[in-house]
């Protein structure tokens, strides 16, 4: 079936057809603008997630200027379509049929390729800042490959279990607790792993995300640049208490960091002696100073339910 | 003395002469719905039974208190007996011993009343209709399920229902409404209206079509009983290894979906051959209608994507049941060949619930518009293009997950790219709108809306593709109101739409047009009201899932809370307009009242058995409006002979598809 | 069928969906085990006495589940309950009889006495503050509020003849040992639902032991409403 080119507007007796596409543009000019300059100046230093650490305002500028491609798009399409449904409706009284424009080669390409030309180009920005921030805060497997220059990032282990938070320090003797504590100015590299079922870290002040999977480790980069509090969520349904699995964490200054380190690791030797030997994964099933005095209820609880770990001695009870 | 011949007629099965009708029994004897549910029951309880008497003695099933192996042969053995009450197997059982097969294909829509509604009936024009009713019966509940959601969200401090019984119904709002609403379009409208679109008397495989619909209710009461085993805790992802953890409620998560994805092969499968192979003459593939070309790229994207999920499923169970260790790390497996497995089938899945909403609005606006449609080769182009790109951006789902680092570009760049074929259906319509002589009528206004709620839900992929926007936005609301757009205001809508056009059609009745107004409005205002600070509402950090959030969230939960409430509403007032009108008031409409030129408009309302007297030879496309002196859309009483001929000129041409 | 027929029909069978769904939703989506009420005695203290069995009682809905138990502050019964109320500020003391046998923690951190008075739990009188779960048999269960940093390692009973009928009677060490632990918290301030855990995967039969009783209600896990007074 062929394709007829764009026919000529047609002329009634004594009218001229205005010219639709120029009123469209007209009209959708000014409204691109003006939302476009709002979001980009009025909006954007407030759009989520807030930039207080390099992960989240590099995000926060990638949503700023998706917006800002964004509504000049939604503008034109609701602008033409409240343009058709005003000037073009169907009048009472008007059987006729419209006219027969099957399609036209040359919208077509122009459409295709606009579109194409915003897609690769959103393509190229969102790889050039996934990169350059060093993984903008997304969690990168067990094999980063952007990585932030310079010195040894403090290394934090979070680990997600059922149903709650716990990270190490390895850099301060190994010790586990509750609490993140992280100090400013500094880059961070979160080590993320499970000992149960998939979690997601989620750090929405610093604009980290990285799924907790059991046994492998996903690493996130961050570089704190503001003080302050961090609000801490599970992103992954995890189970029953799922939406419990909140704290809030700190950013603080360096010099507060490494006396709460100090303080932290003595206050805890006595429970670090207990814990298994830092590593990025921990198998939930190992336990290697399982003693003979356990019932054999305790060792199929422990070991993982129907199948005891390699080895383990069954105890009669 | 020449030997003189009968005229050939029709063999009658059984031995009778021919013309001689066959006694029918009374509605009781014969397989229906209530021998469905006497073998359902029966099955059921044997294979609990049999999975007794099997795997009682496994210690796993001694200590957890529950046998997980039991529940799932039940529940598989049940819907063999479902089937088999239905008389699914019977055709298959009379060939395998020499019986000859009943051939009823047309008697159902000869016999009035509803009691074939209620059997496993072989005419695509009444497993449209029993899919029409069963896709609105998991809509609806559904849709409680999502009332019972937002009541509980309306404050994060006082909870109506406990943590457990709230994750629960997550899991079954979710799964309900992805698996069910996977074949809304297709089920109801695409088994109904394929053939006649295409002039085709039947489906390819009845038999198949009809097991596909009688699937569903399987599936759906499979799925609703896991409530009675205190439910599911991993929402409609399933994720490994919570799923393999979760107790019995999880069974009927996975055998559930796991037979809603074989109606999806099946129901696809049938539709490819259909149209591929039940084109009448003349019905070239440019002349496809594009809402048949959306069901073929639907149905394709089941065919291909569905297995996957199958597959998936199947080895969850077995990890539940027999202790295999696909997806338990520590024995060796890996969480993320499930999340791999399940994205494969699930992104071609949004796919396949996308599609048939541009299909039905693209169908739709030029009969509304009165002119042809803008581009129909860039309508096709787009579909086919959305169907293939769709199985290379899976991984946008797991760019957080730990997944290669180097791929999440890669699926950024697919993902990004898939918004070009997607993009062609606004450009379709735009260039219908252009100098149109546009009526607002019911039908044309749900389609608008599906265009409006979709450029928003489209516009928000597209941030969810980038992947350090993504970091925030994943796992939160943010993706929660994208596909809530996507899907409800995009298929949804399209849906109500192609009802409300297409419902005359089906059943020769209208829908009461003021209460259809009525019913857009307040849907398409409540529905925006409720999913669209749901951006915001992720954004700001609230994660999915959760029956509790931070406090400060609460006014824009609440306003959430209470549209919704409202858009619950405005579902009732379509109910209520449906059931009045098709059970109460039952307004005739038998003619062509959106006076359209497509092919399913030239017969009767409701077709008459067989749909059309003789197969038609097709004229001309079907969006010809406004050409001078167009031919009609067919013959629809072809002169003898015109048929052999057509074919003899394909062969000679070569060019008639 | 003449209308007052389709009519009737319809009024039927929406009342009949009304009643069913309204079945589903108090059966089996609002329902869940009672919560008992405690309030402080003369002193403003807050006394809770719980129990914990290696198996529920036989009318639970699955007796072969490790639980919890918590004695009813009027009757002086034991209700197979998680939940309680207490109000807030008070100082509330838990007596828990520990009928379980050990099984290891997956995270030994969690056998760090934190968030209650002293940090310390008292175990048969004696002040503990670190429990070796991995070394030693010492740990059978946890008591743990997240959101109020209290975890508290419940010292097992180091008898291999367990108790073998919930609840389990306190009054004869030889049939049924327990080993007796009581530790003291503040409840908070603010109102609340605080839920708490245990954190020993000592749900059997279940992967990794964290499913069935672990996620489950009224089992291993519950919620301590805090009300203002």
């Amino acid at each position: 079936m062929a394709t007829t080119t764009e026919p000529a507007p047609t002329a009634e007796a004594g009218e001229r057809e205005p010219n639709h596409g120029m009123r469209i543009f007209l009209i959708w000019l000014p409204v691109a603008l003006v939302a476009d300059l709002v979001i980009w100046f009025v909006w954007g230093p407030h759009l989520p997630p807030g930039a207080m650490a390099s992960a989240s305002a590099s995000q926060q500028f990638d949503i700023r200027v998706m917006a800002v491609m964004a509504a000049p798009v939604m503008a034109f399409v609701l602008i033409y379509a409240g343009y058709a449904f005003t000037v073009w409706r169907h009048r009472e009284g008007d059987d006729e049929d419209g006219p027969p424009i099957r399609g036209s080669a040359r919208i077509s390409a122009i459409w295709i390729g606009v579109s194409t030309a915003i897609v690769i180009g959103l393509f190229v920005f969102g790889t050039v800042e996934l990169i350059v921030p060093a993984g903008a805060g997304a969690g990168e497997g067990n094999t980063a490959i952007w990585r932030p220059s310079g010195a040894t990032p403090l290394q934090v282990q979070v680990i997600g279990q059922q149903w709650r938070w716990t990270y190490r320090y390895p850099q301060f003797g190994g010790f586990e607790t509750a609490e993140l504590v992280l100090p400013n100015d500094t880059n961070v590299q979160f080590n993320v792993t499970s000992i149960d079922v998939i979690h997601s870290f989620w750090a929405y002040q610093l604009g980290v995300k990285a799924d907790a999977n059991p046994g492998t480790n996903n690493i996130a980069y961050v570089k704190t640049e503001q003080t302050g509090a961090v609000q801490v969520r599970c992103a992954e349904l995890c189970g029953l208490w799922h939406a419990d699995m909140t704290t809030s964490g700190e950013v603080v200054s360096q010099a507060q960091f490494s006396t709460w380190a100090q303080s932290t690791k003595t206050q805890l030797a006595a429970v670090t002696k207990l814990l298994p030997p830092y590593a990025l994964v921990y198998d939930p099933t190992v336990i290697p100073q399982l003693t003979k005095g356990f019932t054999s209820g305790g060792i199929y609880g422990a070991g993982g339910a129907y199948y005891g770990p390699p080895g383990y001695p069954k105890i009669q009870p | 003395m020449a030997i003189e011949t009968q005229p050939e007629k029709a063999q009658q099965p059984g031995g009778r002469g021919p013309g001689e009708a066959r006694p029918t029994r009374s509605w009781w004897l014969r397989p229906a719905i209530h021998t469905a549910i006497i073998g359902a029951v029966l099955g059921y309880l044997f294979g609990h039974w049999l999975g007794n008497f099997i795997a009682s003695g496994y210690q796993q099933g001694a200590t957890s208190n529950e046998n997980d192996f039991a529940i799932v042969l039940g529940y598989v053995l049940g819907t063999v007996g479902w089937l088999a009450g239905l008389g699914v197997f019977n055709d298959l059982l009379r060939q395998i011993v020499g019986l000859p097969v009943r051939a009823r294909e047309r008697e159902d829509s000869v016999r009035g009343g509803l009691a074939k509604y209620f059997r496993y009936s072989l005419d695509h024009k009444v497993v449209g209709i029993q899919y029409l009713i069963g896709m609105i019966i998991y809509f609806l509940t559904g849709g409680l399920l999502a009332m019972a959601i937002r009541t509980e969200l309306l404050s994060p401090s006082y909870h109506v229902f406990s943590s457990a019984t709230y994750t629960a119904i997550v899991g079954e709002h979710g799964t309900m409404m992805m698996m069910m609403m996977s074949s809304v379009v297709l089920g109801p409208l695409g088994n109904y209206l394929v053939p006649l679109m295409i002039g085709s008397k039947r489906m390819a495989f009845p038999r198949v079509e009809a097991l596909s619909f009688w699937l569903t209710p399987a599936a759906y009461l499979v799925l609703l009983s896991g409530l009675m085993f205190g439910g599911f805790p991993f929402g409609w992802t399933g994720y490994a290894p919570l799923s393999i953890e979760a107790t019995q409620g999880a069974d009927s998560y996975a055998v559930a979906f796991g037979l809603m994805g074989i109606s999806l092969i099946l129901l696809g499968f049938n539709i490819i051959v259909t149209v591929i192979c039940y084109r009448a003459p003349g019905m070239r593939w440019s002349r496809v209608p594009v809402f048949v070309w959306s069901m073929v790229a639907t149905a394709f994207l089941m065919v291909l994507a569905a297995p996957v999920l199958v597959g998936g499923m199947y080895m969850m169970i077995t990890d539940r049941t027999v202790q295999t260790a696909f997806f338990t790390s520590s024995l060796g497996g890996s969480s993320y060949l499930y999340e791999n497995l399940f994205w494969f089938f699930g992104h071609p899945e949004v796919y396949i619930l996308a599609l048939p909403g541009f299909g039905i609005v693209s169908e739709i606006i030029p009969v509304m518009c009165r002119k042809p449609l803008f581009g129909y080769r860039v309508a096709a182009a787009g579909m086919i293009g959305v169907t293939l790109l769709s199985f290379f951006v899976w991984q946008h789902h797991l760019f957080d997950s730990g997944i290669n680092p180097d791929m999440r570009p890669v699926f950024m760049l697919t993902t990004e790219l898939i918004s070009i074929p997607t993009g062609f259906i606004y450009l379709v319509a735009l260039g219908t709108f252009w100098k149109a002589k546009i009526r607002f009528t019911v039908p044309m206004l749900f389609c608008l809306g599906m265009y409006f709620n979709f450029l928003i839900g489209g516009v928000s992929g597209v941030f969810l593709s980038d992947v350090p926007a993504d970091t925030t936005e994943h796992g939160s609301f943010f993706v929660m109101a994208h596909f809530h757009y996507t899907i409800m205001g995009g298929l949804i809508f399209a849906f109500m739409g192609g009802l409300y056009y297409w419902l005359p059609k089906m059943m020769g009745i209208r829908m009461n047009q003021a209460l259809g107004k009525i019913h857009f409005w307040t849907m398409f205002i409540f529905f925006n009201s409720t999913f669209l600070p749901l951006f915001a509402v992720g954004m700001d950090g609230q994660p999915r899932r959760v029956y509790t959030y931070a406090q400060n969230l609460q006014g824009l939960n609440d306003w959430v809370s209470i549209s919704s409430f409202a858009l619950g509403g405005s579902i009732l007032i379509f109910l209520i307009n449906f059931i009045y009108s098709t059970v109460i008031a039952r307004v005739p409409e038998v003619g062509n009242p959106w006076n359209s030129r497509g092919l399913e408009w030239q017969v009767s309302s409701p077709p008459p058995p067989g749909d059309f007297a003789q197969v038609p030879v097709v004229l001309s496309g079907p969006y010809e409006y406004g050409v001078k002196d167009a031919p009609p859309v067919a013959d629809l009483n072809p002169p003898l002979g015109v048929l052999s001929s057509a074919y003899a000129g394909a062969a000679v041409e070569g060019a008639e598809a | 069928m003449s209308l007052p027929a389709r009519v009737a029909t319809l009024i039927v069978a929406f009342l009949a969906v009304a009643a069913g769904v309204g079945f589903v939703v108090v059966h089996y989506l609002l329902g869940g085990p009672q919560r008992l009420t405690f309030t402080p005695n003369a002193s403003g203290q807050v006394n809770i006495v719980m129990q914990v069995d290696p198996q529920a009682p036989d009318n639970a809905s699955d007796p072969a589940w490790p639980t919890y138990m918590i004695q009813n502050p009027q009757t002086g019964a034991w209700e197979h309950t998680t939940l309680f109320q207490v109000p807030a500020g008070a100082r509330v003391n838990f007596t828990v009889y520990e009928f379980d046998g050990a099984t290891p923690l997956r995270n030994p951190y969690f056998g760090k006495i934190t968030g209650t008075i002293g940090n310390v739990e008292y175990v048969d009188h004696k002040p503990v503050s670190v429990l070796d779960s991995w070394g030693q048999t010492t740990v059978a269960h946890t008591f743990a509020i997240p959101s109020l940093n209290v975890t508290v390692p419940l010292y097992a009973t180091q008898a291999s003849n367990l108790c073998p009928n919930s609840p389990c009677p306190t009054n004869d060490q030889k049939t049924n040992p327990y080993s007796l632990d009581q530790f003291s918290i503040n409840a908070p301030a603010t109102a609340g639902d605080y839920r708490w855990q245990c954190f020993i995967p000592c749900g059997l039969g279940f992967l990794d032991g964290f499913g069935g009783p672990m996620q489950t209600i009224g089992y291993m896990t519950g919620d301590m409403k805090v009300v203002s007074s």
